[in-house]
């Protein structure tokens, strides 16, 4: 029978090299071909030296382990390598795959190692496509809705994070962005702002106007019915327009 | 009579609230009543009852009346002048109306009765500063434990943030993982990260229990933090802190660089495959105080995530602390990475940063000085 070979990747160089000291402690005969310190490493690794089994970590720069055996599905057995259990692990024991929690233990491994032996033996791969993708999802998202608006101020671009701005108001060919340190002019138009902010925080409240409305501090409403929005700790008020009157209606 | 200062608890202006004000305000119009009959300044109990109420429900009115205004002026100043014209509006307006209950026909009182019509306005004059007076003193107060309450909470979220951050699991057992491995191979090494972690543990605890603390000592967090991200991550992290001699005994609040250098680690430089390097610089300019983190990490993308909890709750803290002098900004650092930066007043300079923003004086005899 042919000699098993596997690769490592982990960005921290103290667990990689833990995991190969076990690794071939535990299981002798297993060929460690190399080590990886981040995920393209990994993947590029992977189709090059066609390793039998490809230990990897969750978290790591650029594509994190997961993405890793999306990308080379069916080429290898994975084992996923995690400090902690916040991505549902348990997932993988129901399915073909295994999973080790940092620090790994010996016993944990020697189990991993006869359940890789027996696998190896029942070719072929399994098809993980199913479980990658519960596993994606499990894993923390980015935001899909804008979190920051970047401005030129000066000579630099300012970062203002959305939970900081008051209100954006369309003045000719630019935004204005308002925030407590002062009014930022961005490029972005009104309509493409509507459609990238979290719409359950930003409100279009007038064609020319869309409020942050965890910052409103309360809405005026005149004798003639027309409201208007004040701010915490802000001198400036926006009027509400008819059209949007109704976002108001029970407040 | 004036009690509808306390801003917060007239927004909620119910029937019932309205009705015991208004009970209040007769009764202490009342006992004023007796008051001026007592000392025998009036033209009778019945006709100084029927002043003092009329005078002292049109001061009550005009401060309602007021009222929103008053709500949406921010300095002390303006609130006070804003009820003193009330109170002289109320006073006037009162005043004949009590002439007109009275039977008095107002022209012909303030003609033929000056002496007394003098005398009328001057004691709703006093009694409605007096009582306005107590009112506004109350209320001050009031805001004034409200703000000191405001610093305590965000104080205490930051401490709450500072040991969510320490358990944080991927932190926590990453960093065991790492000691644990190198307790075999090289257990020296396994030692000092030990020692590391020890040690950001117990200054960031010893820190984030201070009203506020030394540059020096919240650096020494910071320096903590990052030898033992040295450790974990190699060369992929490199780190320089610039602490000026003189800036090391400055005071700030614990606990407001360390989220700074804790997200330029987590999102600039640890999804980066490179890594890079994070600069945390102190100097005086300005008669300000600028703290800068600077990463040349992956920086942030518009949709990402992390505008977090952690920036939130340092820029509220220094919103609490300074006012409008303290500043958080964040910026593009270029070539690539974050440069987020502190600014907050230079305490040498002034004693009570919110309410004494910036003792210009000084700033221009030190230049005289330099000048000659």
């Amino acid at each position: 029978m042919k000699p098993v070979r596997a690769i490592i990747a982990d960005d921290e160089e103290a667990l990689r090299e833990h995991l190969k000291k076990k690794l071939s402690s535990l299981w002798p005969e297993l060929e460690v071909m190399g080590v990886a310190q981040d995920g393209e490493a990994a993947l590029s690794m992977i189709r090059a030296l066609k390793p039998d089994i490809a230990f990897l970590d969750i978290s790591m720069p650029g594509m994190s382990g997961i993405d890793v055996a999306k990308a080379a599905a069916g080429a290898c057995l994975f084992v996923f390598v995690t400090a902690h259990d916040e991505f549902a692990v348990e997932a993988f024991e129901r399915e073909a795959v295994d999973y080790l929690l940092k620090p790994v233990t010996d016993e944990r491994l020697t189990n991993t190692i006869r359940r890789l032996k027996e696998r190896l033996v029942v070719a072929p791969v399994p098809d993980l496509t199913g479980v990658l993708e519960r596993l994606s999802r499990a894993l923390p998202k980015a935001p899909s809705h804008l979190q920051w608006i970047k401005a030129q101020h000066k000579d630099g671009v300012r970062l203002i994070a959305a939970n900081d701005i008051y209100f954006f108001r369309a003045t000719d060919k630019y935004t204005t962005v308002r925030t407590r340190d002062g009014e930022f002019l961005i490029r972005k138009t009104l309509k493409g702002l509507e459609n990238e902010l979290d719409p359950a925080q930003f409100w279009r409240v007038h064609r020319a106007a869309i409020v942050n409305a965890r910052l409103i501090q309360k809405v005026d409403r005149s004798l003639a019915g027309t409201r208007t929005i004040r701010f915490k700790d802000l001198p400036d008020n926006l009027t509400v327009s008819r059209a949007y009157a109704h976002l108001f209606k029970q407040m | 009579m004036i009690e509808p200062l306390d801003k917060r608890e007239f927004q909620q202006l119910t029937l019932k609230r309205f009705a015991a004000w208004s009970v209040l305000n007769a009764l202490i119009n009342t006992v004023i009543a007796f008051i001026i009959a007592g000392v025998g300044l009036s033209k009778g109990f019945a006709v100084t009852l029927i002043f003092s109420q009329c005078i002292g429900f049109s001061i009550f009115f005009s401060n309602l009346a007021v009222l929103p205004v008053y709500q949406r002026a921010t300095r002390l100043r303006t609130q006070v002048l804003i009820v003193a014209a009330a109170v002289i509006a109320g006073s006037i307006i009162g005043t004949l109306l009590g002439a007109l209950a009275n039977g008095f026909r107002p022209i012909q009182f303030f003609q033929e009765h000056f002496g007394y019509f003098t005398q009328v306005i001057l004691f709703a004059l006093l009694f409605g500063f007096v009582i306005s007076y107590i009112f506004i003193s109350l209320s001050v107060i009031s805001e004034e434990k409200i703000k000191r309450l405001e610093v305590e909470k965000a104080a205490m979220e930051a401490e709450l943030r500072l040991v969510q951050s320490q358990m944080e699991p991927h932190f926590l057992f990453n960093t065991l993982a790492n000691v644990r491995s190198l307790i075999d191979s090289d257990p020296r090494r396994a030692g000092d990260m030990l020692e590391t972690f020890v040690a950001f543990l117990r200054t960031s605890l010893r820190t984030s229990r201070e009203r506020t603390v030394p540059l020096v000592q919240e650096l020494d967090v910071v320096k903590n933090y990052l030898d033992l991200f040295t450790m974990r991550m190699g060369s992929r992290l490199r780190y320089k802190i610039e602490l000026p001699e003189a800036l090391r005994g400055v005071r700030i609040p614990p606990l407001l660089i360390q989220p700074l250098v804790e997200n330029a680690v987590k999102h600039g430089l640890e999804p980066s495959i490179d890594g890079g390097e994070v600069t945390i610089a102190a100097e005086r300019a300005d008669g300000r105080i600028r703290i800068k983190v600077t990463d040349s990490g992956v920086g942030i993308r518009e949709a990402a995530g992390g505008s977090g909890i952690g920036l939130d709750n340092v820029r509220r803290r220094l919103a609490i602390m300074y006012g409008e002098l303290g500043r958080l900004v964040i910026e593009e650092n270029s070539p690539s990475g974050v440069k987020a930066t502190i600014e907050i007043p230079d305490e040498l300079k002034g004693t009570t940063p919110h309410h004494d923003p910036l003792p210009v004086p000084e700033v221009g005899a030190s230049r005289r000085g330099e000048r000659r």
